[in-house]
C-alpha cells in the first residue's frame, strides 16, 4: 500500500470531522472520495499530507509513518503532490517559476535543470507558450493546469486533489479533468476529492463515498454508482446524478 | 510683505550659514538611511518572530518560539508607547556610563541612529506584520505541500509577497523617520534643524529656518508623489477604481 490512513479523527473543539477513517491506496490506483459538502472529504485529504495535523489516527506513505511526531514531514510532504480548489499559484513568480523554483527550493535543484523540467511539464498540461505569464493573467482552467505542474515538478509518488474543478467555470472544468485523465492513465497515484461523478465513474478505480465524518461505502464506481448498497449513499446519488 | 521678506527670505542673513545648514542636511540623510537601514531589518525580525507558529515541533522548540514571540511583542509594545525623543535622550545620557566598551565610545551620531532605529523597528514591525497576515492562507498551505519547511515558506513566498504590499506605508514611515531625526537636535547632533536653529540664533533672522524647510521639502516632496504612485498602481491592479462614481 502506498498511502494509508488508520482510526484517523480529527475535531474542531467539539466539532468532530472525521470520526475514525481507514483508508489505503495501492500504488498505481485511482481513489475517487464523495460525499454531501461538509461530509469531511476535504478535510480527510488534508490530513493526509497534514496541511491539517489530525486529533489522532496515523498517515503512511510507503512505511514511513507522517504523523510520527520524529517525522521528518518536510521531506515526506514533498513526495506527495497537492492540487487546490483555489489553485494558490504564487503571484510574485511567473508560471515558469511557479514550477521550477520549488525543486530549487526544496530539493535544491540546479536552476538550468529544473527550469527544463519545468517546460516539459508546462508542455504536457499545454501551457508552454504561457510561460513568462504572471498566474493572474491565466484563465482559471490554465492556472489549474500550472498548480498540476508545479505538484508534478516535484515528482510526488500520489498525488491529492481537492475539489481541483470547483471553482472552475463549467467550460473550463473540462480541460483540467482532461490533464487529470491523463496522469490517471499514466499510472498516476492519485486520490481525488470531487463532485464530478463522470469523471468517477470513467477514471478511477475505487469509489468511496464518505458521509458525517465516516466511510459509508466503498467498491467499484459503477457499481456504487448505479446500484449503492447502503441508504446514505443512495439518498446523496439521486440528488446529484 | 516687506517683513515677511526681510524675515523668511534673507538672502543676505543665510549667506554665511549656507554650510552647516548644508552639512545639516547631509547628516539628515545620513542618519535617516541608516537608521532606516537598521530599523527594517530589526522591523522585519520582530514582525517574523512575532508570527511563528509551531503546530507539532519538539517540546523544547515549542518553548523557545514561545519566548522569541514574547520578547517581540514586549519590545515592540514598549518602544511604540514610548516618544522617541525620550528615547533619543535616555540613550544619550546613560550610554555613556553602562560601561559596556562599544556604547560608552559611541558619538552623538551614534546614539542617535540607534535610539531611531529602536523605536522604528517596533512601528516597521507592526506594519510588516499586516502585510504577513494579509498573505492568504493558501499559499502557505501550497508551499508546506511542496514540502517546503517553515522558513522557506516565509523567506520564498510570503515575505516577499508581504513586503511588496507595504510599501506604500512603509515609505510613509519613511518620511516621518526624516522628520523624526529633527529631534536629534537635541543631543547637540547639528542636522538640518538644528544648524538653522544655531544660525537663526545668531544671525536673528529666520531666514536660515526657511532654508532647512526648503531642505526638508526636497527630500520629502518627491517621496510623498512616490508613495500616491504606488498607491494608485496598486489600485488599478487589485482592480479598485475611484472610490466616487459619477
Amino acid at each position: 500500500m502506498l498511502l494509508r490512513v488508520e482510526g484517523l479523527h480529527k475535531a474542531y473543539g467539539d466539532h468532530e470531522v472525521l470520526c475514525g477513517i481507514d483508508l489505503a491506496v495501492r500504488r498505481g490506483e485511482v481513489v475517487c472520495v464523495i460525499g454531501p459538502s461538509g461530509s469531511g472529504k476535504s478535510t480527510l485529504l488534508r490530513c493526509m499530507n497534514l496541511i491539517e495535523v489530525p486529533t489522532s489516527g496515523r498517515v503512511f506513505i510507503d512505511d514511513d509513518e507522517l504523523t510520527h511526531p520524529k517525522a521528518d514531514t518536510n521531506a515526506l510532504r514533498s513526495r506527495m503532490g497537492m492540487v487546490f480548489q483555489s489553485f494558490n499559484l504564487f503571484p510574485h513568480y511567473s508560471v515558469l517559476d511557479n514550477v521550477a523554483r520549488p525543486p530549487q527550493i526544496v530539493k535544491g535543484m540546479g536552476r538550468a535543470q529544473a527550469r527544463e523540467k519545468a517546460l516539459d511539464l508546462l508542455g504536457s498540461v499545454g501551457l508552454s507558450e504561457k510561460a513568462t505569464a504572471r498566474p493572474r493573467a491565466l484563465s482559471g482552467g490554465q492556472q489549474q493546469r500550472v498548480a498540476i505542474a508545479r505538484a508534478l515538478a516535484m515528482d510526488p509518488e500520489v498525488m491529492l486533489f481537492d475539489e481541483a474543478t470547483s471553482a472552475l467555470d463549467p467550460e473550463l472544468v473540462v480541460e483540467v479533468l482532461a490533464v487529470m485523465r491523463r496522469l490517471a492513465d499514466a499510472g498516476m497515484t492519485m486520490v481525488v476529492v470531487t463532485h464530478e461523478m463522470g469523471f468517477a465513474r470513467e477514471v478511477c478505480d475505487r469509489l468511496v463515498f464518505i458521509d458525517a465524518g465516516v466511510v459509508i461505502e466503498e467498491g467499484e464506481p459503477a457499481a456504487v454508482l448505479s446500484a449503492p448498497t447502503q441508504e446514505r449513499t443512495q439518498r446523496f446519488l439521486s440528488r446529484v446524478l | 510683505m516687506g517683513t515677511i521678506r526681510e524675515l523668511f527670505f534673507s538672502w543676505d542673513d543665510v549667506r554665511p550659514y549656507i554650510g552647516p545648514i548644508l552639512h545639516g542636511f547631509w547628516l539628515t540623510i545620513k542618519v535617516t538611511f541608516t537608521a532606516l537601514l537598521f530599523a527594517a531589518a530589526g522591523g522585519m525580525t520582530l514582525a517574523v518572530l512575532r508570527q511563528t507558529r509551531t503546530g507539532r515541533a519538539s517540546r523544547p522548540r515549542r518553548v523557545l518560539t514561545w519566548i522569541a514571540r514574547a520578547v517581540a511583542v514586549t519590545y515592540i509594545d514598549l518602544f511604540r508607547g514610548l516618544p522617541a525623543l525620550l528615547v533619543i535622550v535616555l540613550l544619550y545620557v546613560s550610554l555613556p556610563f553602562m560601561g559596556v566598551p562599544y556604547f560608552s565610545g559611541m558619538g552623538a551620531f551614534g546614539v542617535g541612529v540607534l535610539a531611531l532605529s529602536l523605536v522604528y523597528a517596533a512601528y516597521l514591525a507592526e506594519i510588516f506584520r499586516a502585510g504577513i497576515e494579509s498573505v492568504e492562507r493558501g499559499q502557505v498551505e501550497a508551499a508546506r505541500s511542496l514540502g517546503m519547511s517553515g522558513g522557506q515558506t516565509m523567506r520564498r513566498i510570503v515575505l516577499p509577497q508581504a513586503v511588496r504590499r507595504v510599501v506604500p506605508p512603509l515609505m510613509n514611515e519613511f518620511i516621518i523617520l526624516s522628520k523624526d531625526t529633527s529631534l536629534l537636535s537635541t543631543i547637540a547632533v547639528s542636522e538640518v534643524v538644528g544648524a538653522a536653529r544655531d544660525a537663526q540664533s545668531l544671525s536673528l533672522n529666520s531666514t536660515p529656518l526657511t532654508a532647512a524647510a526648503i531642505c526638508y521639502l526636497v527630500f520629502t516632496l518627491p517621496l510623498t508623489r512616490l508613495v500616491d504612485h504606488f498607491i494608485e498602481r496598486d489600485r488599478r491592479r487589485s482592480g479598485g477604481g475611484p472610490v466616487v462614481i459619477p
